[in-house]
């Protein structure tokens, strides 16, 4: 698995966000609104509710006033246009009151178990006052900024699993409504995606009397929420290995699996053949300054029309055809590739949306006491190769340290050579430590257990427990240099977002993008329908309504 | 001042979630100069005893205190012994070498930090799935499914500073459910040790820090 892969990734119908919409629909979910005190300028707070798998969950959203010096993406910042908590329950009166208190200060605040998911975001002040400007005079949004942008409110941070004492993952991972990676998290955001459509059409209304407009439902759905990453999101997948070989896993299984159909039905066909006509048009909507993304996209708008003139109907209906696509696009680009995996995935539903149902958990990375480090030294040449042929020689490939600020703990990546700090370095740098750790190795008895060997070594402890996870999780390392002048942190991000399900990546820097999230899925209003999986590659004008300006 | 047996609330205290507990721990670990990996052991430590009801923080963070950390372990008729058990430096390894042969056992003196020792071999369970018996630590079966009003008293009555503990693989007897929120409330004086400790593993923000560190955009009113 290697970083320049991870870049190119999209969402599948195996990311997260895809099995909260499945689930919320096999649920027939219902979402109400106990709590709408908002004011005529769009500021107070409001309470979303809905039932999941024999518990109920609650956003509790907050807008307040923010002043455009104070608007800033970064965890640094300390205040927001809105701020949200996911509540485990339907939280009373006295609840609300203590939320309003701390929620709105984020970090600052300090927060109870009964609080699962903490997070916030601010306005695209470009779109929302766009939006409710046409609304309030009766008329849709420009379609072409819609498109274009593709979110009213953009989300900054998103917490889980006891930050800020919230509640430990561990208080509901056994549930099955949001048994899975992220699901709380993807939950509170299709919410909040939820409250910024009745923000923008409540303040529309306050504006425009009996003049507005509710948002029209095609262009409802095409709203999602937007996000902006940075680097807090890399360590992450460096410090969950076996979380990350459970997501790879589960997508080469299925990729696996899919291959191996030997005849494709003629519906898969058709299928196919419209998704990859939707993509095309996904592709163009997909704007970004970003000239290395912006290259990428344009080169894959090419490859696919090249996909879409190979895949007749006629070379699919021959003997494995997912298998002979997949072979025929090493010739492509990686951006290709991927996009033609979630391609192949998505008709087939049937046969894969269940198979990482007992995967999906994250194990503790453990030492194996009784290995010799004989066998230590073999796992290391045979699944560290990568590692050892680093020249760390070189300064090119020690150019990076990664650390933590002590502003607000925000992760970030210094110049070793010229930036303060790296006598604090994260332990990012798993190829450097593998070479300290083979290096070691040489000067022991190969007959030595691992468990006596970590008594005399243990600042080798984190290195060997990682060697020894990946022995049983292949997928769990990343096959680069992480502190290379030639890394890339933002393919990490890409990687990660993709699993969630996010699109329309759009790089402000070699470390830092902004997506959409939920872009096409249903909404409150529409998610029990019959077509409630059927947004991936999202698209303005899909479906019969068209768009009225 | 630390605290080493049952935690008793303190009038200022706090209730962190275990996973903060655990990152806090660690860090405050590596902040004080162990390893990442011996770090990683001692949060998880930490936490484990705090689900359990007990002072998770104050005795990590007495445990990691500066000092010699060099450990030397001997093998014996019926298994190995650490003559200086420090338990932050050697906890671990006791349960790991009775992994390579659970019919031994490992003998620690002058054990130093007890109550860690036992929150140690909650974690040795909670990976193998087994049991341990700390003989002369306490009497009760350390698994990773602990009752914890039931230990709580007999943790209380153990010789929590005492020198030689024997500790033998067992097979776990009960199975109360695993904690999902921290049980005990951490001393505000012990938290702010530990946060302090942890603060010493973040670098101090400068202007090329703030402005590139992280890579965003210039605006975000857009």
């Amino acid at each position: 698995m290697r970083l320049s892969r991870m870049g190119a990734f999209y969402p599948t119908r195996l990311s997260f966000m895809r099995k909260l919409i499945r689930r919320l629909n096999r649920e027939q979910a219902v979402v109400s609104r106990p709590v709408w005190e908002i004011d005529v300028d769009g500021y107070g707070r409001a309470v979303y509710s809905v039932p999941l798998g024999g518990d109920v969950y609650s956003l509790v959203a907050f807008s307040t006033p923010l002043a455009p010096e104070h608007r800033s993406d970064r965890v640094i910042a300390e205040a927001w246009d809105t701020t949200y908590v996911l509540y485990d329950g339907v939280p009373t009166s006295r609840d609300l009151d203590r939320l309003a208190k701390n929620v709105p200060h984020q970090e600052a605040g300090r927060f109870a178990q009964t609080e699962l998911v903490l997070c916030r975001a601010n306005k695209s002040v470009r779109l929302f006052e766009h939006v409710v400007e046409r609304l309030s005079h009766g008329r849709q949004p420009d379609a072409e900024m819609i498109r274009r942008i593709g979110y009213l409110l953009r989300t900054t941070a998103v917490y889980g699993n006891g930050k800020f004492g919230i509640a430990d993952r561990s208080r509901i991972e056994m549930r099955p409504a949001l048994h899975g990676a992220f699901q709380a998290e993807m939950l509170a955001v299709w919410l909040v995606r939820g409250f910024t459509h009745d923000l923008v059409e409540h303040i529309a209304v306050v504006r425009g009397g009996y003049h507005a407009v509710p948002l029209q439902a095609v262009v409802k759905r095409h709203i999602g929420v937007g996000n902006a990453t940075g680097l807090g999101m890399a360590p992450f997948l460096i410090s969950h290995p076996t979380l990350l070989h459970n997501w790879m896993l589960e997508r080469e299984t299925a990729l696996a699996m899919v291959r191996a159909e030997r005849h494709a039905a003629p519906e898969t066909i058709d299928r196919f053949c419209t998704l990859v006509g939707r993509a095309g048009q996904h592709l163009e909507e997909w704007t970004t300054d970003d000239t290395i993304q912006a290259s990428r996209t344009h080169s894959v708008r090419q490859e696919l029309k090249d996909v879409a003139a190979l895949t007749t109907s006629a070379w699919l209906a021959e003997p494995f055809p997912w298998d002979r696509l997949i072979t025929h696009a090493e010739r492509w680009s990686l951006e290709c590739q991927e996009l033609l995996v979630a391609l192949i995935l998505e008709p087939h539903g049937h046969l894969i949306d269940d198979i990482a149902r007992h995967w999906s958990g994250a194990q503790t990375p453990q030492t194996a006491p009784g290995m010799t480090l004989r066998e230590l030294d073999r796992h290391i040449a045979n699944q560290f190769a990568w590692a050892l042929a680093i020249d760390f020689g070189s300064p090119k490939a020690s150019h990076y340290f990664w650390y933590v600020s002590e502003d607000k703990q925000e992760p970030r990546l210094g110049d070793r050579r010229n930036e303060a700090g790296a006598d604090q370095e994260m332990p990012l740098d798993v190829a450097r430590q593998i070479q300290a750790l083979a290096q070691a190795l040489t000067t022991s008895d190969p007959d030595e257990t691992t468990a006596t060997f970590l008594i005399r070594r243990p600042d080798l402890r984190y290195v060997v427990r990682r060697v020894q996870t990946a022995v049983r999780h292949p997928y769990s390392e990343i096959q680069d240099n992480l502190i290379s002048a030639d890394c890339r942190p933002i393919d990490l991000l890409r990687c990660k977002l993709a699993q969630f399900g996010a699109s329309k990546f759009d790089p402000k820097s070699d470390r830092w993008t902004r997506i959409t999230l939920f872009q096409g899925a249903p909404t409150f209003d529409t998610i029990h329908g019959s077509d409630a999986d059927d947004w991936c590659f999202p698209i303005l004008d899909q479906g019969d309504e068209a768009v009225t300006q | 001042m630390l605290t080493t047996g049952v935690f008793q609330s303190s009038i200022r205290a706090m209730k962190p979630s275990l996973n903060e507990i655990d990152v806090v721990v660690r860090k405050a670990a590596v902040g004080v100069g162990w390893s990442y990996g011996v770090g990683e052991d001692v949060g998880r430590a930490a936490a484990w005893l705090v689900a359990q009801g007990h002072d998770g923080v104050g005795t990590a963070i007495a445990a990691i205190q500066p000092g010699a950390s060099v450990a030397r372990c001997e093998p014996t008729a019926d298994g190995w012994a650490f003559p200086q058990a420090r338990v932050a430096a050697v906890g671990l390894s006791a349960f790991e070498l009775l992994a390579i042969d659970p019919s031994r056992r490992v003998i620690l003196r002058n054990v130093d930090h007890p109550l860690l020792l036992i929150g140690l071999a909650g974690v040795a369970a909670v990976d193998n799935g087994g049991a341990y018996m700390l003989t002369g630590c306490t009497t009760e079966r350390i698994a990773e499914r602990i009752n914890v009003s039931a230990n709580h008293a007999t943790f209380a009555g153990a010789k929590l500073t005492g020198e030689t503990v024997s500790v033998e693989r067992s097979t776990p007897s009960n199975h109360a459910p695993l904690e999902t929120q921290a049980v005990a409330v951490i001393d505000d004086t012990v938290w702010r040790q530990a946060l302090a400790l942890a603060a010493r593993t973040y670098v101090p923000a400068s202007e090329t820090s703030r402005a590139h560190g992280a890579g965003a955009g210039l605006t975000d009113n857009d």
